[in-house]
């Protein structure tokens, strides 16, 4: 029956073909290639107009010393700010909540004209040091508003004072909203929220009357309406004996990936040393870590590097587990003198601090000739056990005999994650000792990184994943340049003084934006 | 006397007719005294001499002349008359006269002298016992008539004699009146001459008469007749010089007060017509009204003056002379009463019944119903649909001045065409006119149960068996790309897929039908104004299915009535694919109309083989909210989501399998058009046609895809319905499988509503808070700055006026177009905003009537650029915030206390240019000729007026033994007089 054949022949081509052109059909699918996402679509980028540099530098450090709450303030901080080719216009912030300005110095708004070139870039910085109990360095960037901000620094347990200081140099009044995180979760205090700082003021709080007792702090700080300048004052008194002071600025926002370049080691094992006694373990080396809005997560796994500038020295790899919402400090003690740069990764963002002091013995005091200046303090070691929140052991304090050098000179400091530099970037050194610039390339590409003052031009080669640190002019304004991506930070190291803050690009709230329909 | 009979053949490219006539001619019991043959056609032709014994002369005219012309040519080219005893007898080629005919004719003349004009019985020239035509007449109004029906002649009409007229073929009539009376009237070339002239010859006081002995064959329609009028001349043309000589015949015979207000008439009247024939179903005749009407009121002035001094010349009798030859009304009642009997039965013979409510359609509409109402019953009574996809409707003003060329509220504004989607939501709103947006509300209501209707009669083309269609109805209820286009508010996808089977249902019967085929073409227009990424794949098939039906010969007949289905489609969407065009971004006329949303891809179905596969399995997106609200029961969405891709696969693999089956043909075809559904999709989702924010977007793929599951339906329909009846529980099983596959895939998006966990949700009548709303009660235009932050260092900025965008807003010029063009005017104003800036907004404020700033909720990845902009605006003193809601955070102009100096930038609205006027009403017009065309309105007026098949035509070619068939009786009347 070859018309039977035909047509079952037939349904067969039929069929096989259908399905044939079905696969063809579902491969040239997969085949075609789908539209470039990564470009995005047209937008017109849009360099929002220059406005007058403004930045306010927190001020002369402040004390309660004298007894009582009322705080004072003490000494003359050397501000320096100008641009690279003019000086700035300085104005008086008021302090109202500091009734006593013992030298008359107050906080000051910096300010100068808009630039569009590099060298029109305001940068500004103070420095003060001081030898009475308050001991020590402490330098900041004077910094430019911001709505949000972390500043992860601090402590409120026995002998440390942490106080917040809310400067806003805009026109407009700020409501703040402060967040106390500690080891152990979130305070809630009354009085944190819309708290009111007018134009043209600093106000201070003092972390201890929210959260007291807490060796491990972060704050928050939200602002509406103008915009702040969170600064966070941290002295120590050990006993009587001055700790160290220093004005810590924010950190970085919160991201996976956190670099805190220049974390400067001066004095390895007097520190070492010193750590293991009673009430002084935060002496010790440490990385303080918060993840403030992991949701749904319990545990965040981070990674912390620690690389030597240049690669000359031994690094360091710590893996930990941080619960989200709680401050954790993580203490990094087998590093050499040096200066590292930290990089820390997460599995959710993350913000990250670190703190290393400095431990200088005391100065040679020819009226004082205390025989005995060794006394044992291994007794008193077991009352500071840090606590609350932290996923890993603890490293205690020795159990062996811990000798202590009386009059030894302490000062902290802490380094903030930084933030990427893509633009040039002005910032000024201080009149402090050891300007150093730490300059981290965390990309892929090379940058030649290009460093301009007064005093003459340098060009340096950072190699991709490496840092590079140059040794500064004191008090002087500079222009940072890079080809790639960099990360920076300045630090101050001296016989007892320790201070850093970081490079940050001008006006972050005036990049180009590209507006799309 | 003996009289003398002149017989005068006019010939136009006659062929065989010619021979026999002239052979008939011969043949005559009573010769003719000479013969003279009038040669008008375009070829030459030599005629021999006829056997008989007669003296012939031959004349050759021009081609362009009609008969009567050509008649008068031959009578001046002989001895004028010497008296009353010459006569003409008029033939045409195709009139072969029995042996006795002019006989009879010169007999019934000697009985009545008074009689001047005598016809004969005409026959049909394919079967001559058959009448064609034997007197003619006018009802009281002037239209002719003919008097006796086309049927088999038992001699019902013999006892008639006196009429008022007769044809022109076989018309012997005196020389000396044909002189008198100038012949034939020049201004009726081809029809309704031999009418004219025997009124004239009536009103001049002669007779005219009828004789059934004498009897001559005719061709009919198939008549080789002249220049002006053959067998090759069509229905259109024909009706054209039908109502031309009508008219004509009205401007000359009116009494001279009445002409002018004729004349004023013909045109409008001419209009009215038109419709009515749109109205019945043929859009062919149209044309010939309005010809014929613009002929005669501009073409015929000069012929009407000599017709109308012709007539007055000539008569001697009063018009009420011929009162009584006219047909009354009566008779033409009853004439139609007959012929809508006839009709009745005739179309009950042609149309089988679907059978919904015995076969289980109107059951399955009823569960469907009752399943879409409890999956949207968190909508009840409530004012609009928040989805993603949606907005509220403006009101009914609005909404209708959308339509057109005019002023588009977008960005800062721009004069635009309108996407066609406009017409459907205007007509959408219409329905609850009170509140528009509610409509919407209704729309999900009744979703489900419309698509099982639209799928059920779908399903009704391929499949016969009730159960299948039951099958068909819920695939294509349950199909995932319409419950996840009904979830995230893709109105343009539902709706496509609404109208989808509706069109095939249509578009099937459109070679059959005017109405259908009018149908399927505004199904089509509203298709594609839906889902406009349809464009190419619907343009595809329907080109591939003219051209196949085109060159199959007799299967493909009435393939012509696919020729002008897209034609409302395309005056809908050319004004805006040109303006798109001239701004540079063609694709963008393939954009999904409405609000632009990205495509979601979730869980283990990234990339473009998993793609591949959701898209087989009719899913668009992935990223529904359906899926991941089963996260929650312990299934990972990416699991939820390939289990549903596999239950798709027994349908696929068995539309695949009916091509193995009997009746491939038909199953390949429906997986052609899965093929072009899913190639559509995948097309459209790789290329760029629109941008919303930074992201770049393709066409949905959803529309595609419901083609691609209307394929793959029908294939599986096909292949379950084919095949002997002993697999048959094999097939039923085959069937449940797919169908019970089909419906658990679908579970979890019906599951989605009825638990509320779905996107869909019962939203408010604006989208800016409510303080911005109020604001704008008394000043609609006032302006709020939209701000949306992206990932990457960038904002989308819009500028939304009164209480927020609306959906009857949106436009794809809009979205297609790049942000210098869109919102050109305020990038500066959005980026300044948003940073610490030195700009002064003051001018762009109050230039574009900005009263507040909105910027909406950070999304993950957006939190940095969100804050920096809400710092940027909290620092400036302009600005003062307001409030933070859902809808993000707003702030407020300081300046808007002290009034805002200048109205917001408006334009002309689509009545205000004259382009957009024109381009409206062209639309309107075409669209409103095509419904009417679609109406289904062809049976009533057929029962009105109905009209007979009227002549059996039958020429040359059926006349040969061979290819004869019994005679059919189609008008079948048995009456007899």
């Amino acid at each position: 029956m070859p018309s039977e054949l035909l047509r079952v022949g037939g349904r067969l081509a039929a069929g096989f073909g259908a399905a044939g052109a079905a696969v063809v059909l579902a491969i040239g699918a997969t085949l075609l290639p789908a539209p470039d996402t990564a470009t995005g679509a047209d937008g017109t980028v849009v360099e929002p107009v220059s406005v007058e540099q403004q930045r306010a530098c927190p001020g002369p450090l402040l004390t309660t010393s004298d007894g009582g709450t009322a705080l004072a303030s003490f000494g003359f901080p050397t501000i320096s700010a100008g641009t690279r080719t003019g000086p700035a216009t300085l104005a008086a912030l008021n302090s109202v909540d500091v009734p006593t300005a013992r030298d008359g110095a107050t906080p000051q708004a910096v300010v100068a004209p808009s630039a569009a070139e590099p060298t029109g870039l305001l940068a500004a910085a103070q420095a003060q040091s001081s030898f009475d109990d308050t001991a020590g360095l402490a330098a900041a960037a004077c910094t430019e508003g911001a709505a949000r901000s972390w500043i992860l620094a601090g402590a409120t347990d026995t002998g440390r004072t942490s106080l917040l200081l809310l400067a806003n140099p805009t026109a407009v009044t700020a409501a703040v909203d402060v967040t106390i995180i500690t080891g152990s979760g979130e305070v809630t205090a009354p009085g944190l929220t819309d708290i009111a700082v007018p134009a043209g003021t600093q106000r201070t709080l003092s972390l201890a009357g929210y959260a007291l007792g807490h060796a491990q702090l972060a704050v928050g700080v939200t602002s509406r309406g103008g915009l702040v300048s969170a600064t966070l004052q941290q002295t120590i008194v050990r006993g009587l004996e001055p700790g160290g002071v220093d004005l810590v600025g924010p950190t970085a926002p919160a991201a996976t990936t956190q670099i805190i370049p220049g974390l400067r080691i001066t004095t390895a094992n007097a520190a070492a040393g010193r750590a293991q006694a009673g009430g002084s373990q935060d002496v010790q080396t440490v990385v303080r870590l918060l993840a403030p809005d992991a949701r749904g997560v319990d545990e965040v796994d981070v990674t912390i590097g620690l690389a030597p500038e240049a690669g000359a020295g031994e690094g360091a790899v710590l893996d930990v587990h941080v619960h989200a919402g709680e401050v954790v400090d993580v203490p990094i003690d087998s590093l050499a003198d040096g200066v590292y740069t930290a990089t820390i990764t997460a599995s959710e963002p993350i913000l990250a601090s670190a703190r290393a002091s400095t431990v200088a013995p005391p100065l040679e005091r020819d009226e004082d000739d205390d025989e005995d200046t060794r006394r044992d303090e291994s007794d008193d070691a077991e009352q500071e056990v840090l606590d609350g929140g932290i996923g890993f052991d603890v490293v205690g304090p020795g159990t062996g005999p811990v000798s202590v050098v009386v009059g030894e000179r302490i000062d902290l400091a802490w380094f903030v994650a930084t933030g990427a530099i893509t633009r040039p970037v002005a910032f000024t050194t201080v009149d402090a000792p050891g300007p150093r610039l730490a300059v981290v390339n965390p990309g892929d590409e090379p940058a030649t990184v290009t460093i301009a003052s007064v005093h003459g031009e340098g060009v340096y080669e950072v190699a991709p994943g490496s840092s590079i640190g140059v040794d500064l002019a004191g008090a002087t304004v500079h222009v940072l340049t890079s080809t790639a991506p960099i990360e920076a930070a300045v630090s101050y190291a001296g016989d007892g003084q320790l201070a850093s803050y970081p490079v940050r690009p001008a006006n972050p709230l005036a990049t180009p934006l590209t507006i799309y329909r | 006397m003996r009289p003398t009979v002149t017989a005068i053949v006019v010939t136009h490219d006659a062929g065989v007719y010619l021979d026999r006539t002239l052979e008939a001619l011969s043949a005559q019991t009573r010769l003719p005294d000479s013969v003279v043959l009038v040669d008008i056609g375009d070829r030459e032709r030599i005629t021999e001499a006829m056997s008989a014994p007669v003296p012939f002369t031959q004349l050759s005219a021009s081609p362009q002349l009609g008969f009567g012309a050509a008649v008068q040519v031959a009578v001046r080219s002989i001895a004028p008359a010497s008296g009353d005893g010459s006569w003409l007898w008029l033939l045409t080629a195709d009139s072969a006269p029995q042996p006795g005919a002019l006989a009879a004719l010169l007999h019934a003349l000697e009985v009545s002298p008074s009689v001047a004009v005598a016809g004969p019985k005409l026959m049909q020239w394919a079967d001559p016992e058959y009448i064609s035509s034997f007197g003619e007449s006018m009802t009281p109004h002037g239209h002719a008539v003919e008097l006796a029906e086309p049927l088999l002649d038992q001699a019902q009409y013999d006892k008639e004699s006196d009429v008022l007229a007769v044809a022109a073929s076989g018309m012997l009539v005196r020389q000396r009146l044909w002189e008198q009376l100038d012949g034939f009237d020049p201004g009726l070339p081809a029809i309704d001459d031999a009418l004219d002239f025997c009124v004239r010859t009536r009103l001049a006081g002669h007779r005219v008469s009828v004789v059934p002995d004498a009897r001559i064959l005719s061709a009919g329609r198939r008549a080789p007749g002249t220049g002006r009028i053959g067998p090759r001349t069509s229905r259109g043309a024909r009706e054209r010089l039908a109502r031309t000589a009508q008219l004509h015949r009205r401007l000359v015979y009116a009494p001279p007060a009445a002409v002018p207000l004729h004349w004023l008439s013909l045109v409008p009247l001419a209009i009215l017509r038109a419709l009515g024939q749109l109205l019945r179903k043929r859009p062919g005749n149209v044309w010939a009204e309005l010809a014929a009407a613009f002929a005669v009121a501009f073409g015929h002035v000069g012929s009407v003056a000599a017709a109308r001094r012709r007539l007055r010349r000539t008569r001697a009798l009063p018009w009420s002379s011929i009162a009584t030859l006219r047909v009354p009304w009566a008779e033409i009642r009853r004439r139609r009463a007959l012929a809508r009997e006839d009709g009745v039965a005739v179309r009950r013979a042609g149309r089988p019944a679907l059978q919904f409510f015995p076969g289980g359609g109107a059951a399955t509409v009823a569960v469907t119903a009752v399943v879409g109402l409890a999956v949207h019953a968190p909508l009840f009574g409530a004012g609009s649909v928040a989805a993603p996809g949606l907005l509220p409707l403006g009101d009914l003003g609005q909404l209708w001045g959308a339509v057109g060329y005019g002023w588009r509220e977008l960005g800062t504004g721009f004069v635009g065409v309108a996407d066609p989607f406009a017409w459907l939501l205007a007509l959408l709103g219409t329905v609850t006119f009170w509140s528009p947006s509610e409509s919407i509300v209704l729309l999900y209501l009744l979703a489900l149960p419309l698509a099982a209707l639209g799928g059920w009669f779908a399903a009704a083309r391929v499949a016969a068996r009730p159960w299948l269609r039951i099958v068909g109805a819920v695939l294509w209820t349950l199909a995932p790309t319409f419950l996840i286009a009904l979830e995230t508010g893709r109105l343009g996808a539902v709706l496509a897929h609404l109208l989808l089977p509706w069109l095939v249902y249509a578009a099937t019967a459109a070679r059959r039908s005017w109405s259908a085929a009018a149908t399927a073409a505004l199904l089509a227009a509203g298709v594609l104004a839906a889902a406009p990424s349809l464009w190419p794949a619907l343009a595809g098939i329907w080109i591939v299915s003219t051209a196949v039906l085109a060159s199959s010969g007799r299967r493909g007949r009435g393939w012509h009535r696919l020729l002008p289905l897209p034609i409302p489609a395309l005056a809908l969407f050319l004004p805006l694919a040109a303006q798109h065009v001239v701004r540079g971004t063609p694709l963008g006329v393939f954009a999904d109309p409405g609000v632009q949303l990205p495509t979601g891809t979730g869980g283990v179905l990234d990339g473009q083989i998993g793609t591949v596969f959701a898209f087989l399995a009719g899913i668009p997106d992935t990223s529904a909210t359906a899926w991941s609200s089963l996260a929650g029961s312990g299934i990972p969405a990416g699991v939820a989501v390939s289990l549903a891709v596999a239950l798709a696969a027994p349908l696929v693999v068995l539309a695949l399998a009916s091509a193995f089956l009997p009746g491939a043909s038909r199953a390949v075809a429906m997986l052609a058009l899965a093929g072009t559904g899913f190639g559509t999709a995948v097309i459209g989702s790789r290329l760029t046609v629109a941008t919303s924010g930074e992201m770049i977007l393709g066409a949905w793929p959803g529309a595609g895809l419901s083609l691609a599951w209307l394929g793959l339906g029908g294939a599986a329909l096909l292949g379950l319905g084919a095949g002997a009846i002993q697999i048959r529980m094999v097939r039923a099983t085959a069937g449940v499988v797919v169908a019970v596959a089909v419906a658990a895939a679908a579970a979890p998006l019906l599951w989605a509503g009825l638990s509320g966990s779905g996107s869909a949700v019962p939203g408010s009548e604006r989208t800016l808070p409510a303080l911005v709303a109020a604001s704008s009660t008394s000043d609609p235009g006032l302006g709020t700055l939209v701000l949306d932050a992206q990932t990457g260092p960038g904002l989308a900025a819009s500028l939304q006026r009164g209480a927020g965008v609306r959906l009857d807003q949106q436009s794809t010029l809009y979205s297609a177009a790049s942000a210098d063009r869109a919102i050109g005017g305020i990038t500066e104003l959005a980026a300044n905003l948003a940073s610490r800036s030195g700009y002064d907004p003051l001018s762009t404020i109050e230039q574009q009537r900005i009263g507040f700033v909105l910027l909406q909720p950070a999304a993950p990845g957006t939190r940095g650029m969100h804050d920096r902009a809400a710092a940027a605006l909290d620092g400036n003193p302009l600005f003062t915030p307001v409030t933070e809601t859902d809808a993000g955070r707003l702030w407020r102009y300081t300046g808007l206390d002290a009034g805002l100096p200048f109205a917001a930038p408006t334009g002309p609205d689509a009545l205000g240019t004259p382009l957009g006027a024109g381009m409206l009403g062209v639309q309107l017009l075409v669209l409103i000729l095509t419904l009417l065309l679609a109406l289904p309105t062809g049976g009533i007026a057929d029962m009105v007026r109905p009209e007979r098949e009227v002549r059996r035509g039958s020429g040359l070619r059926a006349a040969e033994p061979s290819a004869r068939r019994a005679p059919l009786v189609l008008s079948g009347g048995t009456h007899a007089q």
